[in-house]
Formats: C-alpha cells, sequence, structure tokens
C-alpha cells in the first residue's frame, strides 16, 4: 500500500512538474505552426 | 527538281506528318499543371498532392488536396477502431471464457507460514508507478478512439468535451512517469529476463495455467519475460510515437506525423489487451500471486509452485534472503 501510494504521489509530481517546463518554454505554440513562428 | 528528289521530298513529308500523328497523343497524355482545363483527378494522381502559393508562415497550410490524409483519416476513424475492439474485447472474452473453464489456479500445497521477499519495495514503487499511469493513459487513449462514438451519445457535449479535455492534459503529463517507469523497468529486471532453455520447457508444458502442472521456473517464469518485453518494447514504441505526436514537425513531416499516430494506435490497443491478461492472472487469475506486487511477500509454497528454481537460489543465498515465519493469523 505505502509503494502504491507513493508511486501515485510521485506520478502526480512529475506530471505536474514536466507541465511548469512546458508551460514556461511554451514548446506546442512553436512546434504546431512547424515554422518557428509563434503564435 | 528531279523526279527523284520530289518522291524524296514527298516521302520525307510524310513520315513526319506520321511521327507527329503518333507521337502527339502520347504527348497530351502528361499533365500539365497549368493548363486551364487540367483534370484534377489526372494532377493527383501525377503529384500526390495539390498546393497552392500562401503568405502564411505556416507552408503546411497552402496544401489543398492530399489523398493520403483520406487513407489516415479512414484509418483512425474506422479501421483503428476495429483493431482497438478486436484486440481489447477479443481479450476480455479469452479471459471470461477462461475463467469460467479453468478458475483460479489454485495454491494446491495449501501455505506454509512462510514468506519470502518476491519484490523490494522499490520495485513495487516503480511497478505501480508504471501501473496507475498506464491504466489513466489507456482510459484517456480509448476515449481519444471511441469516446466520440460511445461516450458522446450518452451525456451532454459540454461534458463530453470537460472529460476529453482532461483526458488528453493526463494523457500528456502522465507520459513522463510512464516512460520513466518503463526506463526503470527495463534496467531492474533486464537481467532476469533474458530468455533461455527453461523457458522453452515451461511454456511446453503451459506454463502451470493451462492444466495442472508446475513447471520450473527462476524468477520470471517464460509467460512473466513475455509481459516483459511487452512493456518494455511496446512501451517504448507508444513513447516515441506519443512524443512525435505532441511534438510535431521536430524532425517530421505530416505523413510522418501520420505514421506515428497509426503505430502508436496499434501498439497502444495490442498493448492494452496483453496488460488485461496480464492484470488478470496477477489478481483473480492465481492465488498468492497478487501478493508479490503487494506486500512484496509471497508464501514459501507458492514460490515452491511457481518458481522452484527460483526459490533455490533465494535459500542458497545469506540469512536476509531466507524465509521468514509468518505470525498466525
Amino acid at each position: 500500500m505505502k509503494s502504491f501510494l507513493l508511486a501515485c504521489a510521485a506520478s502526480i509530481a512529475i506530471a505536474l512538474g514536466s507541465w511548469a517546463v512546458l508551460n514556461t518554454v511554451q514548446l506546442p505554440a512553436e512546434s504546431y505552426t512547424g515554422t518557428g513562428v509563434r503564435l | 527538281m528531279t523526279l527523284h528528289t520530289r518522291i524524296r521530298t514527298i516521302l520525307g513529308v510524310f513520315a513526319i506528318a506520321l511521327a507527329v500523328a503518333f507521337v502527339t497523343p502520347a504527348a497530351a497524355q502528361s499533365v500539365n499543371p497549368t493548363a486551364s482545363a487540367v483534370n484534377e483527378e489526372k494532377l493527383l494522381k501525377e503529384l500526390n498532392q495539390i498546393s497552392g502559393r500562401c503568405t502564411l508562415p505556416n507552408q503546411i497550410a497552402c496544401n489543398i488536396e492530399i489523398p493520403a490524409n483520406r487513407d489516415w483519416r479512414e484509418f483512425h476513424q474506422v479501421t483503428l477502431r476495429w483493431i482497438a475492439a478486436i484486440s481489447v474485447l477479443g481479450m476480455l472474452a479469452v479471459i471470461v471464457i477462461f475463467y469460467l473453464t479453468r478458475g483460479m489456479v489454485k495454491l494446491e500445497s495449501g501455505r506454509s507460514g512462510r514468506t519470502v521477499t518476491r519484490f523490494n519495495a522499490f520495485e513495487r514503487f516503480v511497478h505501480w508507478m508504471t501501473a496507475t499511469c498506464f491504466i489513466i493513459l489507456a482510459l484517456s487513449g480509448l476515449n481519444i478512439t471511441f469516446g466520440k462514438a460511445l461516450l458522446l451519445p450518452i451525456m451532454s457535449p459540454e461534458a463530453f468535451t470537460a472529460i476529453s479535455q482532461w483526458g488528453k492534459y493526463f494523457h500528456n503529463y502522465l507520459s513522463f512517469p510512464f516512460t520513466i517507469g518503463v526506463v526503470l523497468i527495463f534496467l531492474m529486471w533486464i537481467g532476469g529476463n533474458i530468455p533461455n532453455r527453461t523457458d522453452i520447457e515451461w511454456l511446453k508444458r503451459g506454463g502451470g495455467i493451462i492444466g495442472k502442472d508446475h513447471p520450473p521456473a527462476y524468477r520470471f517464469n517464460g509467460g512473466q519475460k513475455l509481459i516483459y518485453w511487452i512493456v518494455v518494447i511496446g512501451g517504448a514504441a507508444v513513447a516515441i510515437t506519443g512524443y512525435i505526436l505532441m511534438f510535431p514537425f521536430y524532425g517530421t513531416t505530416v505523413s510522418g506525423v501520420q505514421l506515428a499516430q497509426i503505430i502508436h494506435g496499434i501498439v497502444a490497443a495490442l498493448f492494452i489487451a496483453a496488460m488485461l491478461g496480464h492484470i488478470y492472472i496477477g489478481s483473480i487469475g492465481m492465488e498468492g500471486a497478487f501478493e508479490a506486487m503487494g506486500s512484496g511477500e509471497v508464501d514459501v509454497n507458492w514460490a515452491k509452485e511457481h518458481h522452484k528454481l527460483w526459490l533455490e537460489e533465494e535459500m542458497g543465498k545469506g540469512s536476509s534472503a531466507r524465509a521468514k515465519a509468518q505470525p498466525a493469523e
């Protein structure tokens, strides 16, 4: 049970961390144009 | 001009006329894209797409018609749904039939009251991190493929939009812990998952699942090794193609992204089907199996029946690996 709860917590932490990083660098806005031009 | 010269001139003109008569229709068959009355279908067959010129920064928007896109749409709206439905529902049907005919694989020798450590805390942590992410990825992925057809008719468009939007967020961001989990699983258990002769014997004897036999196995039997490689190879395939879809056009074209989506969809569908089998045998399919990933401790008799060679190895190790007496309940 302890391993399971830790695993859930780690998953949420990694997901939120990746969201924060990608939100900061704004990769999706650039990537969808395919030109390097920010929307 | 002599008669001879006249004949030669007439023959020459006749030869040129013949050449023009035969060559001109062949030349007319090639497509001239600038011709005003050009046949659109012929042009598509020649060029595989019709593109215009535009001043938009995104030059992909200048593509007017790409017939390959219709094939891709046909795939993800029809073919993928069939592949996913057959593999997932087919596996569920097999599991139900198997459970009704074979039932739970019982612990034949009963419980000994002594346990041995099967998986340590870190191994269980990695397993559950990957597993919980996989379940949410699978459900949100199935919603992308089937949601519009199955969920939208039974709920409001607003509710379906909210579920799909949040599902996509979860799908995108839980891919990172899932990928880390797959990498850790690969590194953590590669040592015990190299196929060997014991696995062939194990498979020949039905793995103790078909029939009542208990073929000997090391830490991971043939079936578990199969699951391991499905997770490693399938996990790598869905992760790579998934990141191509998340970050399109970084080194790929539209057709590259479409190919990534096709691979992602097919592998994910088969992956879900395989994991349904894994979940079944690790829970209600075999007595005592869940404890291995639950508490990490398995009964010695369970280990003797299903992983005899591994138990012998563990018993041969130091005192820390020896079986522990379990307090009577």
